[in-house]
């Protein structure tokens, strides 16, 4: 069995804390918890946990600083808790940082699914890219850089495939909107959020079943996009 | 915009002082700058005292004095105007100099001059004062000593011809027309003369002041008489035509003031309106101001007149003490200070003038002053009632949301507690499959709990104020997906199509539009039967973008079309959760895009939503890599 990975909770209320415990025990993940900022941090030097769910709307610190102040000087992986409609402060703790978000009130199986992609794509994690993705309709081979669809070559732009290997990299991830334009275009067209729009809507087209209700590329409303393949075939590193 | 300014010329004459105050009144009157423009000679020496004194009383009424140097007074002035935008009135005095007189004051701007450079000037008949008086009497006295050595001379001539009473005659119309024309002094004068030479040319004996008749003594003293008379009617009715044009001047401004204070609805606009006119009226300069803490500020819009000192310490008392305040300034302005309010003190007028307040314009100013009260008692009660009436209505509509609220959340809270307690009861047996349905109840009611929560978040947004939409450029294909992705629980039990067109961006506030989207089809959701069809279309079309839901539900009654988007409407005799809010929030949502909403029937035999909004013009090209 693989070490257990170790959960840091910083959340300030008691029976969110009590349900996060039990669930992610359960799921056999060893729970830390804290339940103001400033501690949260400290322990995070004493504990080293594998991941930090960090809740936004702590008392003592708002959730933006403790993600800088973390950056800091690690890269352990965060995903930041929010209430509905706080759009704003999820984005910028995601450009400051942060892995992934949830938003309250959130299922245990959406919450489970950001915790594994955000181990997947863990620093620390012997980082053995996957370099194709495969499924039933869609192939992505970029050691060969062809993209094929119900086995037929399709052609993307050097910019889409740009985006669609930078998604793919982080796959399960969320990204900016930001992180892409930085990514593809360069620091000064960080505000254009809808050049990586059109773009998007594009490689939908070609990739997609069915570009309103996509699989794959999945868009994050108001965040950005998320890269959603669930590997058939992918080799899991030595540590998973 | 600043208005032409008023533009006085200042000479040494004693003349000169009531020109500038009439200049300044009119300036005040058209809430015009007052500039006082002085032309010196270059051979001049020193400046004259009188124009020192003129000049500071120009500074004391608020111009701006301009000195320049010219050799000719009208070429000064000509250059000076022109070298402004607009000279809208430029004040000279005119003084009734006879023919004579004229040619002698070379330095006095020429009328002629200045008119031909298509500059307008306002003469200002001048009141005459002492000075010139003395110099109209003199020429009274010498014309009318003229006008009867003449008639004595024709009357002499045709002596033979003419019978003694024509004579008197004569001498009685002479007297009579210079008393007319003439001021009692010189027509008096005239009189006394005709009757000497009277007695010398015509009563014998002749070439003598004396008379062999008493009876003639008579006639003497009628034609003195008469002379006295008529220049005394003259004078009198001359004094109160004068009296009689001033008042109805004066209850004609009253009038344009009562009208004007009638119209308006601000402080702002009584204050403006008030200053110009008191100001005419009252022959001076005017200012309101109000207290705030210790300081105190002037109100009304205030073109570039230069702020004269405030006389503080009688301002301040007059607030204190809410009575009216007379003293004199430092710079000999009367100063009166009154205070305006109607329940307490709240502003305070200030007049300057250069004339002492006379009984006359103390009422009218008094007159003046309740007008104002008045209009600014009114304004304020409007304004509090209007304020009321806001008040209350979001009172109504606070108490309306608070009640559906305690109602429509309650309902699931009840259910879930129900279960929950359900679930705890010791003394009941729950199997497996009950429990795992019950528990699931719990989790669906409480996420259809979390979507009317985000509604009434969404509406307290809206009522709250103003609502402004976030614009940006988004593809409709990412804001359906995304909400139908949000939305993949509630929507389990139906399908959901999607036919968009190509477009790529659309303006919109995305997590606006969401939250329409998410009603719509909540709603749709909520009236369509098990795995019914919802279809969803999205095209471009005469620059709008149109989105249509569309589902095989049981339809809009024909009447309610309209009024489902009103708050707090719900389809009658429907036990189906839903405060009736959701609609009413898409209908705002959709207004602040600058769009429309409208339902119909669809062609399902369901109801069919349509959004219509504006497309703006270009999209920016996108550079991309290649």
């Amino acid at each position: 069995m693989n070490e257990q990975k170790k959960i840091l909770i910083i959340e300030d209320d008691a029976q969110m804390r009590r349900f996060l415990q039990v669930l992610l025990e359960g799921h056999g993940y060893e729970v830390f918890q804290e339940s103001s900022a400033l501690g949260g941090l400290e322990k995070i030097a004493s504990i080293k946990p594998h991941i930090i769910l960090l809740d936004l709307g702590l008392p003592d610190l708002d959730g933006l600083s403790v993600v800088s102040r973390l950056r800091a000087w690690s890269c352990i992986p965060v995903i930041v808790i929010s209430a509905r409609e706080q759009e704003h402060d999820k984005v910028k703790a995601l450009d400051c940082g942060a892995d992934d978000y949830l938003t309250k009130p959130f299922g245990s199986s959406e919450l489970m699914a950001r915790i594994r992609v955000a181990l997947r794509h863990s620093p620390t994690q012997d980082q053995s890219k996957t370099v194709v993705f495969k499924s039933h309709d869609l192939t992505i081979d970029f050691s060969q850089r062809l993209v094929m669809r119900h086995g037929e070559l399709v052609h993307l732009t050097p910019t889409e495939y740009r985006i669609l290997h930078l998604l793919a990299s982080n796959n399960g991830r969320v990204l900016t909107y930001r992180q892409i334009l930085k990514a593809i275009w360069g620091a000064q067209h960080i505000d254009q959020n809808h050049y990586v729009r059109v773009h998007m809507a594009q490689l939908r087209h070609k990739l997609e079943e069915n570009s309103a209700q996509p699989q794959y590329l999945l868009t994050e409303n108001g965040i950005g996009y998320r890269f959603q393949f669930e590997i058939c075939d992918e080799e899991l590193s030595a540590n998973t | 915009m600043i208005p032409a300014p008023v533009v006085v010329c200042i000479g040494s004459s004693r003349q000169s002082a009531a020109l500038i105050t009439t200049a300044a009144e009119k300036a005040c009157a058209l809430g015009a700058p007052l500039h006082a423009l002085n032309i010196v000679r270059p051979s001049a020496r020193t400046q004259n005292s009188a124009i020192e004194e003129n000049l500071t009383l120009a500074i004391t009424l608020g111009a701006r004095v301009i000195t320049r140097q010219h050799r000719s007074t009208t070429q000064g002035i000509i250059e000076y105007a022109k070298t402004l935008r607009a000279v809208d009135t430029l004040f000279i005095g005119h003084k009734s100099h006879k023919f004579w007189q004229r040619w002698c004051r070379r330095d006095a701007p020429s009328q002629k001059a200045l008119q031909a450079e298509g500059i307008s000037i306002h003469i200002v008949e001048l009141e005459r004062n002492r000075q010139s008086r003395q110099n109209t009497l003199i020429f009274e006295y010498g014309v009318s000593a003229l006008a009867v050595t003449a008639a004595t001379t024709i009357l002499y001539v045709i002596r033979p011809f003419i019978a003694e009473a024509d004579v008197i005659m004569a001498y009685l119309a002479t007297v009579v027309v210079l008393a007319y024309s003439f001021n009692r002094g010189p027509s008096l004068f005239a009189a006394i003369l005709s009757v000497a030479l009277f007695d010398f040319f015509f009563v014998s004996p002749f070439h003598t002041f004396a008379v062999d008749h008493e009876k003639y003594l008579m006639s003497f003293a009628v034609m003195a008489a008469m002379g006295l008379m008529f220049s005394s009617f003259s004078e009198r009715l001359k004094k109160e035509l004068r009296d009689t044009s001033k008042r109805e001047a004066q209850l004609r401004d009253l009038y344009h003031l009562a009208r004007a204070l009638a119209a308006v609805s601000t402080t702002e606009e009584i204050f403006n309106l008030s200053r110009i006119h008191i100001a005419t009226l009252c022959e001076g300069r005017v200012d309101f101001f109000a207290q705030k803490g210790s300081a105190f500020t002037a109100l009304g819009a205030r073109p570039n007149i230069d702020e004269t000192s405030l006389p503080v310490a009688e301002v301040s008392l007059c607030f204190k003490e809410a009575k009216l305040i007379k003293t004199t300034g430092d710079d000999g302005l009367h100063i009166l200070c009154a205070p305006l309010g109607f329940e307490k003190t709240q502003f305070v007028l200030v007049l300057r003038s250069a004339k002492p307040l006379d009984e006359e314009r103390d009422n009218l100013l008094h007159t003046c002053l309740s007008l104002v009260t008045l209009s600014v008692a009114r304004t304020q009660l409007a304004e509090q009632a209007k304020s009321a009436e806001v008040q209350a209505q979001s009172e109504q509509l606070r108490n309306a949301i608070l009640s559906a609220v305690s109602h429509d959340l309650r309902t699931p809270l009840g259910t879930i507690m129900g279960l929950a307690s359900t679930l705890l009861d010791k003394e009941i047996h729950l199997d497996g499959p009950l429990v795992s349905e019950f528990i699931t109840t719990i989790y669906d009611v409480s996420e259809q709990l979390s979507q009317k929560v985000t509604n009434l978040l969404q509406m307290s947004r809206t009522l709250s104020g103003k609502l402004t939409a976030k614009i940006d450029l988004q593809n409709p294909e990412e804001f359906v997906g995304g909400t139908l992705a949000k939305l993949k629980h509630r929507l389990a039990g139906v399908t959901v199509e999607t036919q968009l067109d190509e477009t790529l961006l659309i303006p919109i506030d995305i997590s606006l539009m969401e939250v329409v989207l998410s009603n719509l089809l909540d709603n749709a959701v909520k009236f369509s039967p098990e795995n019914s069809k919802i279809i969803i279309c999205g095209n471009t079309f005469n620059q709008h973008y149109a989105l249509t839901v569309e589902d095989q539900g049981c339809g809009l009654a024909s009447h309610i079309e309209k009024n489902i988007f009103e708050q707090f409407y719900r389809v009658e005799n429907r036990e189906l959760e839903g405060m009736g809010l959701g609609l009413a929030i898409c209908k705002s949502f959709i207004e602040a895009h600058g769009g429309k909403i409208t339902a119909e029937n669809g062609s399902f035999g369901g109801a069919k939503f349509t959004i219509v909004i504006p497309l703006k013009d270009t999209l920016e090209i996108m550079p991309s890599r290649e």
